[in-house]
C-alpha cells in the first residue's frame, strides 16, 4: 500500500508494529514543520537540532504505547513544546533573546537586512524582505504568544489542541493568539 | 470575532507560511540520520515484540524436525530390509543343520553344486565316499551358482547351493600363503614338502578348514554352535574360532574326530596356523601324533609351513 495515502495515525500504528518505512515517511512529512517551530522558538539552530533529535527520539520510543486518541500532530507538537520549554528553562534563556542569534551565515541579522533593504533594487528584495520581516516579527513576540502562534501556524493545531499541548486554558490560548496577531500586524504594517 | 477578523487572521497565517517556506533552515543531516537510525532500531525491537516466538528455533516451530524424524525412520526401515534376509537365512541354516544328511548327500551326486548340509552331516555319519565329495575346483562362485540353478525346489535344496561368503574369501588368502609356505622351505630347513605325498582331493570339511570354500549354512551352523558335530569342530578349528571350538568341545564333540581324509581338528588348525586353537585342542587332549590318511602328522604340517610357534607347541605336547 502507498504510504503517502496513509494518515499520520495509521503510519504511527504501522511503525508500532515494526515497520521502519512507515516512520520514515511520517518523519519526512513533519520534519520541517517541527524544526521550524523549534528553531523559531529557541532562536538557535544548534539548540533546535538538539531539540529536534530529542523530540523525534521521544516519538520513536513512544511508538509501542501510542494510541490514536488524538491527532498525531497534537501529540507531536505537544512533545516538541514541552521539550522546548524544558530547554529554555534550563538555559534561562526564555527572556534573554539576543538579536545576534538571528544572524544569518553572513553575520547580518534580519533587522539589519531590513535596514539595508534600501540599498538593493526594490522589486528584487521586496518579497525576500517581507519574509524576513515576518519571521523577525514572530521572533519578537513574547514567548507564550510566539509559541501559541507557531503551534497554530506550523503545527496547524486548533485553539483547543494548543491549549492541550501547552497545558493552558482555552481562553488563555485564545487571548495569546489574539495578542500575537495584533502585534504581528503592528510590526508588519508597512508590508500590508 | 467577526468574519473580517477571521479573514485577516487567515491572511496573516498565509503570509507567515509563505515566509516560512522561503526559510532554508532545516535540521542537520547528522540529526536526521540519528533519528532514522534510532527508528530502525526500535522498529526491529517492535517487530520482535509482534512475534514473541522465535521462528528460527527448530525445536519449537520449525517443521524441519518432521523431516529429520521421517528420515530417521526411513533409514531404519532401509537398514531392516537389508539386514532381515541375513537373519532369515541364518534361521533357515539353523533348521537345515538339524536335517539328516542322507537326502542332500544323495542329491549332490546329480548336482554340480556342493550340498550345504553335507559338511554338517558327512562327519556325523561315516566318511562320505570321495567321489560324492565335490572337488575344490568344482566349487563355483556364488554368481555362477545362482545362474546354474534357475529353479529351487525346496529351502533345503536351495541351501545346498554353495555360497562363498566374505569370511571365506578372507580366509582364502591365508590359505594361499600357507600353501606357498608348503612349497618354499624355510631357510636352513630341508625341503620337506616334496617328500610329503600329495593329499587326496579334499573333502568339504577339509576345504572349510583350509580356508577354502565353506557353505554358508555349515559355516553359520559351526559358528552358531547349534550343531555339535565333528564337522563343526573341524570348521571352527580351521577358522581359528576358539570360542566356537571350546563350545563344541564342551558339548561333547570328539577332540580327535576325523574327516574323510583322516584329518583331525588339530591338523586342520595346524594347517591354518591357528595357534590358539591348537593350544586349546592340545589342552583338551588332542593326539599330537595322529596322522591323516596320507600319513602326515601335525608336526610335519607345521614344519612344512614354517610355523615355528605351532611346531614348538606341538613338540612340547609330545609330538615327534
Amino acid at each position: 500500500m502507498d504510504l503517502s495515502l496513509e494518515t499520520d495515525e495509521n503510519l504511527m500504528m504501522r511503525f508500532g508494529r515494526g515497520e521502519a518505512a512507515a516512520f520514515e515517511f511520517l518523519y519526512r512529512r513533519h520534519e520541517l514543520r517541527v524544526f521550524r517551530y523549534l528553531h523559531r522558538s529557541v532562536k538557535n539552530e544548534a539548540s533546535a537540532n538538539d531539540l529536534m533529535q530529542e523530540v523525534w527520539f521521544a516519538v520513536v520510543r513512544g511508538a509501542a504505547n501510542y494510541q490514536p486518541t488524538a491527532k498525531f500532530t497534537t501529540w507531536l507538537f505537544t512533545i516538541a513544546h514541552n521539550r522546548m520549554v524544558d530547554m529554555i528553562r534550563v538555559n534561562h534563556r526564555l527572556q534573554s533573546l539576543d538579536a545576534g542569534e538571528n544572524s544569518d551565515a553572513e553575520g547580518s541579522s534580519l533587522l539589519d537586512r531590513l535596514v539595508d533593504r534600501k540599498l538593493e533594487p526594490f522589486a528584487q528584495v521586496q518579497s525576500q524582505d517581507e519574509a524576513a520581516a515576518i519571521l523577525n516579527a514572530v521572533s519578537q513576540l513574547p514567548a507564550e504568544q510566539r509559541s501559541a502562534f507557531l503551534l497554530q501556524a506550523e503545527g496547524e493545531l486548533s485553539v483547543e489542541e494548543i491549549a492541550d499541548a501547552t497545558g493552558s486554558n482555552f481562553e488563555t490560548v485564545k487571548s495569546r493568539l489574539r495578542y500575537a496577531r495584533a502585534k504581528l500586524r503592528q510590526l508588519l504594517w508597512e508590508y500590508a | 470575532m467577526t468574519s473580517k477578523d477571521n479573514s485577516q487572521d487567515e491572511e496573516l497565517l498565509a503570509r507567515y507560511r509563505r515566509a516560512s517556506d522561503t526559510d532554508a533552515a532545516a535540521p542537520g543531516e547528522s540529526v536526521r540520520s540519528a533519528i532514522l537510525a534510532e527508528s530502525r532500531r526500535v522498529a526491529e525491537q517492535l517487530a520482535k515484540k509482534q512475534h514473541p516466538f522465535d521462528l528460527s528455533r527448530p525445536a519449537a516451530n520449525d517443521p524441519r524436525w518432521k523431516i529429520t524424524a521421517f528420515g530417521t525412520v526411513g533409514a531404519a526401515l532401509l537398514a531392516a530390509l537389508l539386514i532381515a534376509p541375513r537373519f532369515w537365512e541364518s534361521q533357515r541354516a539353523t533348521q537345515v543343520a538339524g536335517v539328516p544328511a542322507a537326502a542332500p548327500a544323495a542329491k549332490s551326486a546329480s548336482s554340480k553344486t556342493a550340498p550345504a548340509a553335507e559338511s554338517a552331516s558327512s562327519d556325523a555319519a561315516a566318511p562320505a565316499p570321495a567321489a560324492a565329495a565335490p572337488k575344490l575346483e568344482e566349487v563355483k562362485p556364488y554368481a555362477a551358482l545362482s545362474n546354474a540353478a534357475p529353479a529351487r525346489q525346496s529351502p533345503s535344496e536351495s541351501l545346498q547351493e554353495i555360497v562363498v561368503t566374505q569370511a571365506e574369501r578372507k580366509a582364502s588368502k591365508p590359505s594361499a600363503d600357507a600353501l606357498q609356505r608348503y612349497a618354499a622351505p624355510a631357510p636352513g630347513n630341508p625341503p620337506i614338502a616334496a617328500s610329503i605325498p600329495p593329499a587326496a582331493p579334499p573333502a568339504y570339511s577339509a576345504r572349510a578348514a583350509q580356508g577354502g570354500t565353506l557353505s554358508m549354512s555349515a559355516d553359520r551352523a559351526a559358528r552358531s554352535g547349534i550343531a555339535p558335530t565333528p564337522a563343526s569342530l573341524q570348521a571352527a578349528a580351521g577358522l581359528g574360532d576358539v570360542r566356537q571350538a571350546t563350545s563344541l568341545l564342551d558339548q561333547g564333540v570328539a577332540v580327535d574326530a576325523r574327516d574323510e581324509d583322516g584329518r583331525t581338528p588339530l591338523m586342520l588348525a595346524v594347517a591354518q596356523g591357528r595357534l590358539e586353537v591348537v593350544r586349546l585342542l592340545l589342552a583338551r587332549g588332542a593326539d599330537p601324533n595322529a596322522a591323516d590318511n596320507s600319513g602326515r602328522t601335525p608336526l610335519q604340517q607345521a614344519r612344512a609351513g614354517n610355523l615355528r610357534d605351532v611346531a614348538a607347541l606341538l613338540e612340547r605336547a609330545g609330538a615327534h
